[in-house]
């Protein structure tokens, strides 16, 4: 299969014309596709180049419910609504993806997800006031850059940017770590090793970058509530060979930079300082802000030149992952040399492109949504299985906790009045509780046997997740008369798609068995969709 | 046997699930490495019971008793069944079947911190920056535990408040994290709700693998496979709430161990030791004796001895000392000086922890402190070579690496060396 004929001819024939003229064809930037080539033209270029060089035939692709539950998954963090499901199986508009994500992008679930998502990125899990700052700045769609400076340099003295300073305040007490999950979180890489000693497989980290990185940071600290910032200060470290040395304000890149205030201050200055700390720490004050911020040093430093392709690839390469299941890099912090791409032209364009277009998030998801790469099946079922880098199949995507809660409450709320949009926040609340019991899935995520254990005996989730109400799936069951119906109104609302007559004929068994004028039997059919892999996953 | 395949050779020897649980583990590639069938055989069914005293207990007032030093305390030392050997006379019964016991006395551990001194006796080193590592309980699980085993494989019994939390499975992740029993001796979700019968529930299931078997064709993958392996061990897992029904016991045996709620909580630990279960740890609390050392000693340590001796005997006569390793420990210790309370604070320059029956030289003493108990004076270990040790003396390779990504984790960081002299 080939996901872009056209472009691949124009390629071919942009080649014989270079060749013609003398001219070889390089893989440098220049060689890349045109910058305004569509997004989502790119991906398929280069995914479909890569599988003709490896003779790889792709898997088939999935058909409008699969796409529909997988795109709704991804920019609203639930899956559709019964009605949603069936009025898109009915649509015969050959437009009705496109709509439909455009529909979903304008949704408040949009952002509300997004910004999810990133606090998983930046927090980990670890609940602080980040999320309600990124839920504000995803709603204002402001850019991936915006946010970088934003939550470095921290400054929430503004009420509407409350909880912007939370990135740093859970860490400013742990300046290696806050070293480390900057590295990481913006960056794509991992300098821990470097903490103790120069990478050992990798000779892009030495411990002069952890510490060049973490010079950055150095001069911040807490005053009673507030973060406050030095004038002056260097890192000094004792590396594994050699005397105790200065570090440089330097960047993963190595570039260094140099800052004012290297020198120490006089103990009288350092006196006044104290004196002044303890009288703001007693009064609850705000410190001024430090003349020259080391931290916006660094994020003019980042964000310049060749050093901004960092920033770039590793947020490309994050919403990458996150819509497609595994990133062009593997593992997602090891963004380095050593560890290159999978598709070396793919991640470049896409990051000169993110780069170029104002680092818009939401551009580089709807130009993927958008890809038939998007739209393949995860079954697979060819001979020898490709190996997930070749993104031959789509891969499974176990459901964030949030994506889980309220997915729980959706299948089962068959009937919505008033506003659409309110409902979804209420069933967002109201599925918090569930979303609890779930972990966050990483890099080789298992799932454990308390969640299956949950599920099987837990009163609350009896309760919570198969409610009883005349909006519920439950009723909308017992209102039917034939099994068969029921069957296919159940799979319809769990599973976003028509059940096969097979299935249909089973479930019905199941309730004639169980009793017709059975609830409980209902709740059974329920528990058995929500409980498979089928709803566990987004796939 | 219907559902096993076998082709003659060791290697293939596998039950269909045991199949599902092994391809699971390859799919997530070189995380888990590849085990030898050497290796397998030599840790098969093999336990740990450990008896975290929280708060930190006193060596002086146990295992490194000091009499007639000024910082011994009043409690006198007496002779063990091993020739030179002496211990606290609060623990009589010890002394008197120290035989399958190895004391370690030359802990210095340099952390006096309740929180970080405890993450650090869990895990064996400290986390980094970027890694949380999982403790001993989660490592064990991962290299004992079988992939379809009824029982759980890591249980935690913390009932006491004091010194909770600081468990954790780390980058293993939840799959090899412990069931936590905080609230009750019994674990969470493992009992059928009364709206439900048994054949309801089991047709429920029978119906959910449906959905599952259709999904799960033309799809490979670790993680959609841990998923069937946790539904596979839901009935099995119920089941196993019979052993953590104490009065399934005779009276008998529950006499032997005593009516104390750390007693009843050990003897569950050896119920489901002998039922498979490679990591069981029960949590004793209250040993923080920064006033009134002596008294909290002369409650508590009596207790532990007892339980300690009951359990060693009870394992022995079943047979299955050779296999289960009980270990003792702390935080830390607690300091030689005795303050003004007459109390005794944190300290873990020189303390003691004890390993039993399993894959040590028992009647034997490792290390040893100096004259007041202030310094190791000989065969100083930190919590490192302890967790090599321990490995060894399971059969597991403590130089074994995982992968978190790319990088390569030992279970011990590198150059940790066992302490030869503690393996039997």
């Amino acid at each position: 299969m080939n996901l872009d004929g056209d472009l691949t001819m124009k390629y071919f024939r942009f080649s014989i014309l270079l060749f013609l003229f003398g001219v070889s064809v390089i893989r440098a930037n220049e060689g890349l596709l045109a910058p305004d080539t569509p997004l989502e033209k790119v991906i398929d270029h280069y995914i479909s180049k890569s599988w003709q060089e490896k003779n790889i035939t792709p898997a088939k692709n999935c058909d409008d419910s699969v796409w529909l539950r997988r795109v709704t998954l991804d920019l609203n963090g639930r899956i559709p609504t019964l009605k949603e499901a069936q009025d898109f199986a009915k649509d015969s508009n050959v437009n009705k993806r496109q709509l439909a994500i455009e529909r979903l992008m304008k949704s408040d679930c949009y952002h509300r997800h997004l910004a999810r998502e990133l606090d998983i990125t930046l927090m980990a899990g670890q609940r602080s006031g980040l999320l309600d700052y990124l839920t504000k700045a995803t709603a204002q769609n402001l850019s991936w850059e915006k946010i970088f400076k934003e939550l470095i340099l921290a400054d929430d003295s503004d009420a509407s940017k409350k909880g912007v300073s939370d990135f740093l305040k859970t860490r400013i007490k742990d300046l290696d770590r806050l070293t480390n999950d900057v590295s990481v979180a913006f960056f794509g890489i991992n300098v821990s090793c470097a903490q103790c000693h120069d990478h050992p497989l990798v000779a892009d980290w030495k411990q002069d970058h952890f510490y060049g990185m973490k010079s950055f940071f150095s001069r911040t600290y807490e005053v009673g509530d507030f973060l406050a910032e030095r004038e002056y200060g260097v890192v000094k470290f004792l590396p594994n060979k050699g005397q105790e040395k200065q570090a440089n304000f330097m960047f993963l890149t190595g570039k260094t930079v140099t800052p004012p205030g290297l020198t120490e201050p006089s103990k009288e200055e350092l006196k006044k300082e104290k004196e002044l700390l303890e009288k703001l720490k007693k009064n609850k004050e705000r410190p001024p802000q430090a003349k020259f911020s080391t931290r916006a040093l660094l994020i003019e430093t980042a964000l310049a030149g060749k050093e901004k392709e960092f920033f770039a690839r590793n947020m490309v390469n994050r919403v990458w992952n996150r819509l497609f299941g595994f990133g062009l890099v593997m593992p997602l912090d090891q963004m380095h040399s050593e560890n290159p791409p999978s598709h070396p032209e793919l991640i470049d364009w896409l990051a000169r492109d993110f780069s170029a277009k104002g680092y818009d998030i939401s551009r580089l998801v709807k130009g993927m949504v958008s890809s038939k790469l998007y739209g393949l099946s995860s079954r697979y079922e060819g001979g020898s299985v490709p190996v997930s880098k070749d993104f031959a199949f789509a891969r499974l995507k176990p459901l964030l906790p949030m994506q889980m809660g309220v997915s729980l409450k959706i299948s089962n709320q068959v009937v919505y009045t008033g506003d659409l949009e309110k409902k979804f926040e209420e069933l967002e609340r109201s599925g918090r509780g569930l979303a609890d019991q779930f972990p966050i899935p990483g890099e080789d995520f298992q799932i454990g046997v308390t969640e299956a254990l949950f599920f099987s005996n837990s009163a609350r989730f009896a309760s919570e997740a198969i409610p009883e109400g005349t909006d519920k799936l439950v009723h909308a069951m017992m209102a039917l008369p034939s099994l068969e119906d029921r069957a296919e109104v159940a799979v319809w609302s769990v599973l976003s798609r028509q059940p096969s007559q097979d299935e249909k004929t089973v479930v019905a068994g199941y309730l004639k068995k169980h009793g017709p004028d059975s609830k409980d039997a209902c709740k059974q059919v329920i528990w058995s969709l929500v409980s498979s892999p089928e709803f566990r996953f987004n796939y | 046997m219907s559902n096993r395949q076998f082709c003659g050779s060791m290697e293939h020897f596998v039950s269909r699930r045991g199949f599902i649980g092994s391809a699971a583990g390859l799919s997530i590639g070189s995380f888990l490495g590849q085990k030898t069938v050497a290796e397998e055989i030599k840790k098969q069914g093999k336990s740990v019971i450990m008896l975290w005293l929280a708060g930190g207990a006193s060596q002086l007032e146990t295992w490194d008793p000091k009499p007639g030093a000024v910082t011994g305390g009043p409690f006198r030392s007496i002779q063990t069944s091993t020739p030179g050997i002496q211990i606290s006379e609060l623990m009589p019964k010890m002394a008197a079947r120290l035989k399958d016991t190895c004391i370690i006395r030359s802990l210095n551990t340099k952390n006096a911190d309740h929180g970080s001194g405890a993450q650090l006796m869990m895990r064996g080193r400290r986390d980094d920056a970027a890694l949380k590592f999982p403790d001993l309980g989660s490592v064990i699980a991962r290299e004992l535990g079988k992939p379809d085993s009824p029982v759980p494989d890591y249980v935690s019994f913390y009932l006491q408040t004091e010194g909770r939390n600081f468990a954790g499975s780390g980058f293993l992740g939840a799959r090899y994290g412990p069931m936590e029993l905080s609230k009750e001796a019994m674990p969470e979700n493992v009992s059928r709700l009364d709206q439900i019968s048994l054949e309801d529930f089991h047709d429920r299931q029978a119906l959910r693998d449906l959905w599952s078997k259709n999904f799960s064709m033309g799809r490979n993958s670790g993680v959609l496979a841990s998923h069937e392996q946790a539904y596979l061990r839901v009935n099995g897992l119920m089941d196993s709430k019979k052993l953590f029904d104490v009065t399934k016991e005779s009276q008998k045996t529950r006499d032997k161990y005593g009516p104390t709620q750390f007693a009843e909580q050990v003897l569950i630990a050896r119920r489901l030791a002998e039922a498979g279960v490679p990591f069981v740890r029960v949590g004793r609390a209250w040993w923080d004796s920064h006033g009134q050392n002596f008294e909290t000693h002369q409650e508590l340590v009596p207790e532990l001895d007892h339980v300690m001796a009951t359990l060693l005997d009870d394992l022995a006569e079943r047979g299955m000392l050779k296999n289960t390793m009980v270990i003792t420990l702390s935080e830390f210790g607690r300091t030689p000086s005795i303050n003004a309370s007459l109390g005794r604070d944190h300290f873990a320059s020189a303390w003691s922890c004890s390993i039993s029956g399993c894959g040590v030289v028992g009647g034997s003493v490792y290390g040893k402190t100096d004259a007041k108990g202030d310094k190791v004076a000989e065969g100083e270990i930190g919590a490192a070579r302890l967790f090599a040790t321990i490995y060894k003396a399971l059969g597991i390779n403590p130089q074994k690496n995982y992968y978190v990504g790319s990088r390569p984790v030992p279970l011990t960081d590198p150059g940790t060396e066992p302490v030869k002299e503690v393996l039997a």
